[in-house]
């Protein structure tokens, strides 16, 4: 089970510390910090992949998963709701959630039933990410996406896939890659203020040094906190967009999910605050509706810097329209003041618009190390 | 990064408290904070020979305080003392080809299996290809990664500002 963390107080001038709150602020939350749930759940058992291929129907369809390689937090259940990872009471809040899988395409062949799509779902009717590909020819075809995912208790995420062939489409259970495999892990909560969290660097106490409540502050307070609720925001778009052709595109993000200090003060793009610098987990995803010509679908993060930290491509379509799908993520260093924006680019010769729907548009970042 | 130092139970007449908070406190904190991570990179383009799985040769370390590359390497390899959950993820770009039909790139532990991978069905454009995940990693494990495309002839790894190729990885608990 996951351990509950207990947020600590302001101490002040006076009332004395007990020993009691140094076994609470630092033994138990100091432990909290470190055994941060998580999961890695996958389809029949792990020692013992069979070669036998599981046939899916054509639409939506929820991969089962009936064996863990790891848990801690209580996260997957084997017997009840087997698809399901379950963020866990005590953990609320920002969880990396990566789901992989091999579709193998079948017949009639190109051109007909051509896409492969796996997909993070929350609580069973809102879609997190796709990534998609299209297929040209017979064979399997492995895939993985990954999504930052706010997750309220008990809230849980599941891997979904979907095709459009005439026939069943089967999913691998294959030993090399690993196929399907879901994975999720806490990564920070969501502060309730919108106060930004501060590292006050460590102290080494010495010898019959007297306890000030200002080092206390520091390093029961605020030091965990900025662990607990670390620096980390995530913008997302509700309404859709025209990409035009032959350039690219910045993406609206005109609504803030989350923000552990505050990154939404220039629209559309993320900038980290001050004193937030550090390597980060950076992720994007969305949905460009579907569109023949040209050669280029691609989703793109670009950072202040000029340069395009992430790019990923939906090639190979033809005749058939693509619809591509793309859910990513990196880890990057930023400094304080950079800024990050979420791009699309095609070249159909018009103007395409994005499917935002369920999945929206996002950008998220997460502090992991300085 | 301090070794994690357990957790201590403190009773009113514990002495040499100093010692302690320095223990259990700062120590701790600093384990916390200070996740062992490394990031590395080429400069230059790499030739990946056609119908080949090819392991990225990394050249050049954007950062690697830690110890999980050697120059010119194509492995992360978990130091001692560092073991656990690590969040992982590499993105590239091969060139394209008008007539292939698979381009395809893994993450791979111990030259072992594969942990995750990307494909695209090539042609037209250059195929950019990433994957990010988590993976519980051992002392002495490590990862590479490795590219497979079938054109006709080889084709380049294009090492491209800031995406192209790159692999990192972060620990994020034990």
């Amino acid at each position: 089970m996951a351990k509950l963390w207990t947020p600590p107080p302001t101490f002040t001038a006076g009332p004395k510390l007990r020993v009691g709150d140094v076994n609470t602020y630092a033994r138990d939350n100091l432990a909290v910090l470190r055994e941060r749930p998580g999961a890695i759940a996958n389809y029949t058992d792990i020692t013992d992949r069979p070669a036998a291929l599981d046939a899916l129907a054509v639409g939506w369809v929820t991969v089962p998963l009936n064996s863990e390689r790891r848990d801690s937090g209580g996260i997957h259940n084997n017997e009840q709701s087997i698809s399901r990872l379950t963020a866990p009471a005590e953990s609320p809040g920002l969880y990396l959630v990566t789901g992989h899988a091999q579709l193998l395409y079948d017949a009639p062949g190109p051109g007909v039933g051509a896409f492969r799509t796996i997909g993070i779902r929350a609580n069973g009717d809102h879609l997190l990410a796709l990534d998609n590909t299209f297929r040209t020819l017979t064979a399997t075809q492995g895939q993985t996406v990954a999504v930052l995912a706010l997750l309220s208790p008990r809230e849980y995420v599941e891997l979904v896939t979907f095709h459009d062939s005439n026939n069943k489409v089967v999913v691998c259970n294959s030993g090399d890659p690993l196929s399907p495999e879901l994975r999720m892990q806490f990564l920070c909560e969501v502060r309730p203020s919108s106060t930004a969290p501060t590292w006050k660097g460590l102290k080494t106490w010495a010898d019959d040094e007297v306890l000030t409540h200002g080092d206390l502050n520091d390093q029961l307070r605020d030091n965990p906190s900025f662990l607990r609720y670390r620096p980390m925001a995530m913008l997302a778009e509700i309404a859709t967009q025209a990409i035009t052709s032959g350039s690219w595109n910045t993406l609206n993000l005109g609504t803030t999910l989350a923000q552990n200090g505050i990154w939404n003060g220039t629209a559309n793009q993320l900038t980290v605050p001050a004193g937030a610098g550090g390597l980060y987990l950076i992720a994007g995803h969305g949905d460009l509706n579907g569109a023949t010509g040209g050669t280029v679908r691609r989703l793109g993060i670009l950072h202040s810097s000029g340069n395009r930290i992430l790019v990923k491509s939906f090639p190979g379509f033809g005749a058939e329209a693509a619809y591509p799908k793309w859910a990513v993520a990196r880890l990057f260093r930023l400094a304080a003041g950079d800024t990050l924006k979420l791009q699309m680019f095609q070249d159909s010769g018009g103007n395409v618009p994005t499917e935002n729907g369920n999945t929206l548009v996002g950008l998220a970042a997460c502090w992991m190390a300085p | 990064m301090t070794a994690w130092p357990g957790a201590k139970t403190l009773h009113v007449t514990d002495e040499a408290l100093h010692t302690d908070l320095n223990t259990f406190v700062r120590d701790a904190l600093d384990n916390l904070y200070n996740a062992p991570q490394v990031q590395v990179k080429r400069v230059a383009n790499q030739s990946i020979t056609q119908n080949t799985g090819t392991n990225v040769i990394w050249t050049d370390e954007i950062e690697d305080p830690y110890g999980f590359h050697a120059v010119n390497a194509e492995n992360l390899v978990v130091p001692a003392g560092m073991a656990g959950l690590y969040v992982i993820g590499y993105c590239l770009e091969v060139q394209a080809s008008a007539t292939a039909s698979e381009y395809h790139s893994w993450l791979t532990v111990n030259d072992d299996f594969s942990i995750a991978e990307d494909e695209t069905p090539g042609t037209g454009d250059d195929s950019a290809m990433t994957v990010c995940t988590v993976w519980p990693l051992a002392a002495g494990d490590f990862v590479n990664v490795q590219v497979l495309h079938d054109h006709s002839a080889a084709r380049n790894l294009l090492a491209v500002a800031d995406y192209s190729p790159r692999l990192a990885m972060v620990w994020v608990a034990p």
